[in-house]
């Protein structure tokens, strides 16, 4: 019961922030329809212009430029996804800033139930977040996403549970909110480059294997195409042992004595 | 016994923080624990609390190991942090309500005793508010009621009237005066001399992470065997009054400040009547004569070597 109260408290602190809330909605669908305008509506307007003889050129050029928006949908939702739960890990920061952490610490509780919670409070948060997107994109701009909602499901909890993994490291690193955010958003948009989610380049795909973004948004695309749950097992299992790895070096951050200052 | 300090040793990498504190608190009484910033009073509160490890030492919170059974000990206690700890986007209901769940209070027992802590607080009608209206010395409130929502044995308050105003200072004491005598044990941290002197039963002095005395007020008075001071405010002060009074037998030292005259000795019942005899031959006007009383700032200038202020 206690862990469900700082679930609730933590998912009502985060859901308060509608400023966040909205920028964090609106601006990955403002991409996609940007996206949507410079690429397939301009293809479409292409193969109009075109004499309707030419059937066949048509066709092909919103195929291929469909496919670029669904890469393109996966790496937005991705690197959304990972900012809201990052923005979400910064709060054990503004915690500690707001000295509550050291009432937290001496409530008979364990560190790991007070980390848990936060870290479920904002699996809810930015499962909503995730949630708007999909469906969002999908009435509006037509992004398939497949046809498991369980699947879409687990592949954004386990983006959830890496990327607040990374976000109570940082936040275990960093004293000051505003830095600590700072370096959130650096490590976010530096991974989506790297990944290829901003620019397709064969430079990037070696490099792209080592950043968690490509493993979340591959896996989103092969849901696209209908792969089912063992089609992304692969991703589900290194994204775990990535998100472990990084649980435990956090732990280790928490577990020295003065965490709360 | 409440809590029992035994050779509690805690060093800050090369820093040593608290030497060897050794300290019974009592059942039932109001200890304070003064000294002056940085002298090791967050330190020891917060070992009792178990957010720091001592280094060497036993701490046994009533009868129980606090390295074995830090999560009991934890329900047996309230703590108001020195900084106020609340949060701010939350109202002051839902901050009391949210602390007091996180002690395992549900439902109906939490309402009840979310309520019971902002009346006692003051801040009832105030519990739809956020923090961030309120003034100081309310927030210093909100942050005693999220520390007593779930009724703690002990409590325990580091610092908990700094700067805020003299009407919401003498609130919070009244209130702390209040939890004690409905049965809360509490300890007192504080380094505003006067309010340690008001409140506590007992008083533990704390210097350079060293417990310099320990005792009632009353008990550490005592032990000073120090000099008195007489304080005579008089006019028409002629200055052959002062050296006159100087060559008294029994005066240590005369001083003038304004209009009233300062004589530091070690008897002043001895000395008394001479220095009347003078300033009655020299035809000084006395308006005002007064002993000064040993206080716990002498008891803290004797103890240490200087002042909690310095």
């Amino acid at each position: 019961m206690v862990l469900l109260s700082i679930i609730w408290k933590n998912f009502k602190t985060i859901s308060k922030n509608f400023l966040l809330l909205a920028f964090l909605t609106v601006m990955p669908l403002m991409q996609l329809y940007l996206i949507n305008v410079t690429t397939v509506n301009a293809a479409a307007e292409v193969a109009e212009s075109i004499n309707s003889g030419f059937v066949e050129i048509f066709i092909v050029s919103r195929i291929v430029n469909n496919d670029m928006l669904q890469l393109y949908a996966a790496a937005i939702l991705t690197q959304f996804l990972l900012m809201t739960s990052m923005i979400a890990g910064a709060y054990i920061v503004t915690e500690r800033e707001e000295n509550t952490m050291i009432r937290v610490c001496v409530a008979p509780i364990s560190k790991l139930k007070v980390l848990s919670g936060i870290l479920l409070g904002h699996s809810i948060t930015v499962l909503l977040v995730a949630l708007v997107i999909i469906s969002a994109s999908y009435r509006f701009f037509s992004v398939n996403w497949g046809d498991s909602l369980l699947n879409l499901i687990a592949i954004t909890l386990m983006a959830v549970y890496v990327a607040t993994a990374m976000a109570f490291i940082i936040s275990g690193i960093f004293r000051n909110s505003n830095v600590a955010g700072g370096v959130m958003s650096i490590v976010v948009i530096a991974m989506t480059f790297t990944s290829g989610g901003l620019i397709q380049s064969d430079k990037l795909e070696k490099v792209s294997n080592f950043t968690i973004n490509k493993w979340i948004s591959d896996a989103y695309l092969i849901l696209a195409e209908g792969g089912r749950l063992r089609d992304i097992s692969l991703n589900l299992t290194i994204l775990a042992l990535i998100g472990t790895l990084l649980m435990l070096l956090a732990s280790l951050l928490y577990r020295r004595e003065n965490v709360y200052e | 016994m409440s809590i029992k300090l035994t050779n509690v040793v805690k060093r800050y990498d090369s820093k040593l923080a608290v030497d060897q504190v050794s300290l019974n608190i009592q059942k039932g009484e109001i200890f304070g624990l003064l000294g002056p910033n940085g002298a090791g009073k967050s330190t020891i509160i917060k070992m009792i609390m178990g957010l720091l490890k001592p280094n060497n030492g036993e701490i046994e919170v009533q009868g129980l190991d606090i390295k074995k059974n830090s999560i009991e000990i934890k329900r047996l206690l309230g703590m108001v942090p020195q900084d106020i700890a609340i949060y701010e986007s939350l109202t002051a209901r839902e901050n009391v309500a949210y602390f007091g769940s996180l002690y395992g209070l549900r439902g109906k027992k939490l309402k009840e005793a979310v309520d019971e802590a902002l009346v006692y607080t003051g801040l009832l009608d105030k519990k739809k508010e956020k923090p961030k209206k309120f003034s100081g010395g309310m927030k210093r409130r909100l942050n005693i009621a999220c520390a007593i929502v779930h009724k703690p044995e002990i409590i325990i308050m580091d610092e908990p009237t700094v700067g805020i105003d003299p009407q919401s200072r003498n609130h919070i004491l009244e209130s702390i005066k209040e939890l004690n005598r409905r049965g809360a044990t509490i300890i007192y941290s504080s380094h505003y001399m006067e309010e340690v002197e008001v409140l506590c039963h007992r008083v533990g002095i704390i210097d350079h992470g060293r417990l310099m005395g320990i005792g009632t007020k009353e008990e550490l008075k005592s032990q000073m065997n120090q000099d008195q001071i007489i304080l005579i405010e008089a006019s028409d002060i002629r200055f052959n009054v002062i050296d006159e009074i100087k060559k008294l037998q029994g005066i240590i030292n005369v001083s003038l400040k304004e209009n009233t005259i300062e004589i530091i000795t070690k008897n002043a019942q001895q000395v008394i009547h001479d220095v009347l005899f003078v300033m009655g031959k020299e035809n000084t006007l006395i308006r005002k004569f007064s002993l000064q009383e040993p206080n716990l700032e002498s008891v803290f200038l004797t103890l240490t070597g200087r002042k909690l202020r310095d």
